[in-house]
């Protein structure tokens, strides 16, 4: 009789550690989804603008609304600055930041016709003192219309090497670059 | 139970034999008991035969018969046949014995229309196999779908080598329905990389219903059915059971699985419990470690059964808990990733060492089921059951992410399934046997993280019978079954992304017929028609995103109509000796079949372009061969071999041409020679050797194909078991080896063979106890 008592009340545990596993309750936060990447340039000239890769409603549904990149020609540095959002939350998430923290797993490669004549310089590095690509200098000697391609890396392998970083691409997305 | 007896039975006998033979004489008066295995309780108007001398008898009240004229010291072939129960084969050496006792298992009226678990039933009028015995044990604890891929026409869709989901005569996921003790498995079946959530440890016996099954198995069932069966309980009292531990060399995987019976003397109730744990790190092809592919997985279950001459009761809980690692070297941002990783020989992003971890990506799944079902025989004729389950699944799956304090998954689905059956079945009322029955279902989907689905809530219901036309003179049987279902659904979605707010619903029918004809007492030949109708699901609905380890965008269609399989299978069996043999021709015809189809327009993200798919239909043409056989040679060898191959087609968009279904088994072969040996002490050698051949598939479509098939491939397995009996107990060793040769292949039907091979050599070990 004990042995079936013993058996029972095992039974009775195994089926309330059931019931009972179903119970967690998970908190809301949502994934992340990059829906805005905003290249912001500055000269000493005073000239300041920020063009936007802009998919509000994330993968598919309506295209993405994509501006045109309107640069002066310049000798001397244009400064370029990235700013990655989603803004599909409320308050908008800015991943800059989460970027920067995590800098040693990003690297951001800046592919442009090597005709068109534009000169980028890395002006930002991570903590082991490889590129970042956050913050860049262009020199953009000559007009010209051609197309820019960003590509954000995520845990690259090799981050000297610009043509194959390895690790897999976060971002991906091109631009018309014009230089008048 | 039943072998119990029957060894018991025979253990006498075999003991009288013993006695010095007499000189013949053929006078002799046979004089048994039937009784019912279950309830001990004779069994009157049973039919008893004797083959070799075609005469029979029918027991009286208290299930007592004689046959006189018999031939003593003779060994006779017994028939038992009763319409409540298994027919029972039985082979007797008649000696001076004054009574002889014969045991038949009750059987289940219906050939277990939906929600029915029976070990024992008719014969299938569809096309069927069931996963021999030894192949179960020696492939259940690698996965449910290592064991069905034992069967000729059925297949796996993989996604690494951990996630395998099985294919039935080429279709798969939502159209294939996963029955585990009675209750069909609702969890997220529409993903290709969600693996079935099943312990194949809680199976006794694991059957495929090929074709359209719909009607006993519901619209889930509209290309076949995985129908898992639990081992008959014990009806001894005391404890019972089987302690199996092993392991694979490959992942170094570990793992233990037990089950234990249990039945009180003078009690009503027996009790089951049941567990399984295994381990596993990173798998190795010939050439490298695959980074993060190992595994962590705990299953248990309870069963309660109170067994009355009336009513009876179960009760069953059971827990499935898994964490999953997804291949590192397959996780790709985007198109060009995926490009460069079908252009590098070896994965990259990969380290190529041990190790137990399982990192980002990875899956973690539970899957919890509570039925409880009663049964009640309200007369000799008529039998009423009640069934209720509820199941709740949630998945999660964790991707690489960007920063390291993030713990949280990036996709997460809960779902809660509940579903009532009432069933009415009466045994043969001139000659029909058969039921009604309807059904009731409720579904709530909840996706907490990420997206591709939206939230819904389903409601539905059914109603079915089925009748079957069997005499035992007569060769024939004949089995028709019609069913209805009825499904509304309410899928949303909310947030700045895109709102969704919309019911559909849709009504179904399902039909099918059947005839059989048995030849002799060991061929049978059967056809089969089926209808079934499916309706979309709510991800060929309003699905929309993109799926990472194809790299290519997914967007339902809401405009989606039911699509209407009409299956028609031609089984031809013969399980005698020497030669055993099975064929089935199939042919499947499906109107407005849903598929994937490719657009010519890419769809731009933030990651860059993805190649684009959207659910469209079209009609659809798919059929096949499987065939089996079993020849034996002397010295207790025996030669075995299967073959499968098919074909499917459909129709493109507005012309008459067709092109190839994508996706579809390449045809294979298999030929094994074995040896099964019996010691003098009757233990039990076996060891089979064989060699199978995939082919590569050339028949497929070129849009959208990012690389062609990998090329064709011969394995060569070894499998063996030693069973012994010590300590008046039973003991068995197994000791498998699968890709002896370490040939490094990749496989179609794996998702993943555009980043690595498949795992080279792998060496299983395993010591089964059975206790009683």
């Amino acid at each position: 009789m004990t042995k079936t008592v013993r058996f029972l009340s095992l039974v009775s545990l195994v089926v309330l550690a059931l019931v009972f596993s179903n119970c967690k309750k998970s908190t809301d936060t949502q994934t992340e989804l990059i829906t805005d990447v905003e290249l912001r340039f500055t000269h000493a000239s005073g000239f300041d603008q920020t063009f936007t890769w802009s998919d509000p409603d994330g993968d598919g549904g309506n295209a993405p609304v994509i501006d045109d990149i309107v640069l002066p020609v310049s000798l001397d540095s244009l400064h370029c600055s990235i700013q990655i959002w989603d803004r599909s939350k409320t308050p908008a998430v800015n991943i800059t930041e989460e970027i920067l923290q995590e800098a040693d797993d990003h690297l951001f490669v800046f592919n442009i016709d090597l005709n068109a004549n534009v000169l980028i310089v890395y002006a930002d590095a991570d903590t082991q003192g490889n590129s970042l690509g956050l913050k860049t200098n262009w020199i953009t000697p000559q007009a010209g219309t051609t197309t820019l391609r960003l590509v954000l890396y995520h845990e690259p392998t090799n981050k000297s090497n610009f043509l194959d970083p390895g690790g897999e691409v976060d971002v991906d997305v091109s631009f018309p670059l014009i230089i008048q | 139970m039943k072998y119990f007896l029957f060894r018991l039975v025979l253990g006498t006998i075999l003991f009288v034999i013993a006695v010095p033979a007499q000189s013949q004489e053929c006078a002799h008066v046979l004089r048994g008991y039937v009784y019912e295995a279950e309830t001990n309780a004779p069994l009157p108007y049973a039919t008893v035969y004797v083959e070799a001398l075609q005469r029979g008898t029918m027991t009286d009240e208290n299930g007592f018969f004689s046959i006189p004229d018999l031939c003593m010291n003779s060994r006779y072939k017994m028939e038992f046949k009763h319409v409540e129960c298994v027919h029972l084969t039985q082979e007797i050496d008649l000696d001076n014995r004054q009574q002889y006792d014969f045991f038949l298992q009750h059987a289940h009226v219906l050939d277990e229309v939906q929600i029915r678990a029976q070990a024992l039933r008719p014969t299938a009028v569809e096309a069927e196999s069931t996963v021999d015995e030894r192949d179960l044990d020696a492939t259940k604890n690698i996965n449910l779908g290592a064991a069905l891929k034992t069967l000729p026409g059925v297949n796996t869709l993989n996604t690494g080598s951990s996630v395998s989901k099985p294919i039935i005569h080429g279709l798969h996921s939502n159209r294939i329905a996963i029955v585990n003790n009675s209750v069909p498995l609702e969890g997220q079946q529409w993903g290709s990389e969600h693996a079935p959530e099943i312990d194949p440890n809680t199976a006794g016996t694991l059957r495929v219903v090929k074709g359209a099954a719909a009607v006993r198995y519901g619209v889930g069932a509209m290309a076949g059915a995985v129908v898992l069966e639990r081992a008959a309980l014990r009806q001894k009292k005391g404890w019972g059971g089987t302690l199996t531990t092993g392991g694979f060399s490959n992942g170094r995987q570990l793992y233990l699985s037990g089950s234990t019976d249990f039945k009180q003397e003078e009690s009503p109730w027996t009790f089951r419990l049941q567990g399984s744990w295994k381990r596993g790190g990173n798998l190795h092809t010939p050439d490298y470690f695959m980074q993060n592919t190992g595994l962590h997985e705990g299953n248990a279950s309870f069963l309660a059964q109170r067994s009355g001459t009336r009513w009876q009761h179960e009760f069953f809980a059971s827990t499935f808990n898994q964490k999953l690692g997804v291949l590192r070297a397959a996780h790709v941002g985007n198109l060009s990733d995926l490009q460069l990783a079908i252009d590098s020989p070896l994965p990259r992003n990969n380290t190529d060492a041990f190790s137990y971890a399982v990192e980002r990506p990875f899956q973690h799944v539970e899957h919890q089921t509570a039925w409880v079902k009663s049964t009640l025989r309200i007369n000799p004729t008529w039998k009423l059951s009640a069934q209720y389950a509820f199941q709740y699944n949630h998945r999660s799956e964790y991707d690489v992410v960007r920063s390291s304090n993030n713990d949280s998954p990036q996709l997460a689905f809960q779902l809660w399934t509940n579903m009532l059956d009432l069933s009415l079945e009466h045994f043969p009322i001139r000659n029909w046997s058969g039921g009604i029955g309807v059904q009731a279902l409720h579904q709530l989907n909840f996706v907490s993280r990420g997206g591709f689905i939206p939230d819904f809530q389903s409601a539905g219901g059914s109603i079915w019978a089925m009748e079957r036309w069997r005499t035992f003179s007569v060769p024939w049987e004949f089995e028709i079954g019609g069913r209805y279902d009825y499904k509304q659904s309410h899928a949303t979605t909310s947030g700045t992304l895109s709102d969704l707010d919309q019911t559909v619903e849709f009504g179904t029918l399902a039909g099918s017929v059947g005839l059989l004809y048995r030849h002799g007492s060991h061929g049978r030949i059967s056809v089969h028609s089926g209808l079934a109708v499916r309706p979309p699901s709510i991800n060929e609905l309003f699905a929309r995103g993109v799926h990472f380890a194809s790299a290519s965008y997914e967007e339902g269609n809401a405009a989606l109509v039911p699509e209407q399989a009409w299956n028609n299978s031609l089984s031809v069996e013969y399980t005698g000796e020497p030669i055993q043999f099975s064929f089935q021709f199939y042919h499947n015809q499906i109107r407005d079949f849903i598929f994937l189809e490719p657009q010519a327009e890419p769809v731009l993200t933030v990651r860059g372009a993805f190649p684009a798919y959207q659910y469209t239909q079209s009609d659809a043409i798919m059929q096949g061969i499987d065939a089996q056989c079993k020849l034996p040679l002397p010295a207790d060898l025996f030669i075995s071999s299967k073959a499968s191959i098919l074909r499917g087609k459909y129709l493109l968009a507005g012309t008459d041409a067709y092109d190839w279904l994508p996706l579809l088994p390449s045809d294979r072969f298999e030929l094994g020679l074995g040896w099964d040996h019996m010691t003098a002490s009757d233990n039990e050698w076996f060891v089979k050797l064989s060699a199978s051949h995939v082919g590569q598939q050339t028949r497929y479509q070129e849009t959208g194909l990012l690389a062609d098939p990998p090329p064709g491939y011969t394995l060569i397995a070894l499998q063996s078991t030693y069973a012994f009996e010590a300590f008046e107990q039973s003991f068995q060793i197994g000791l498998d080896v699968m890709n002896l040769t370490n040939t490094a292949y990749r496989d179609y039907l794996n998702f993943f063979r555009y980043f690595s091979d498949e795992p080279g050599r792998n060496v299983g070990l395993r010591v089964q106890w059975k206790f009683s």
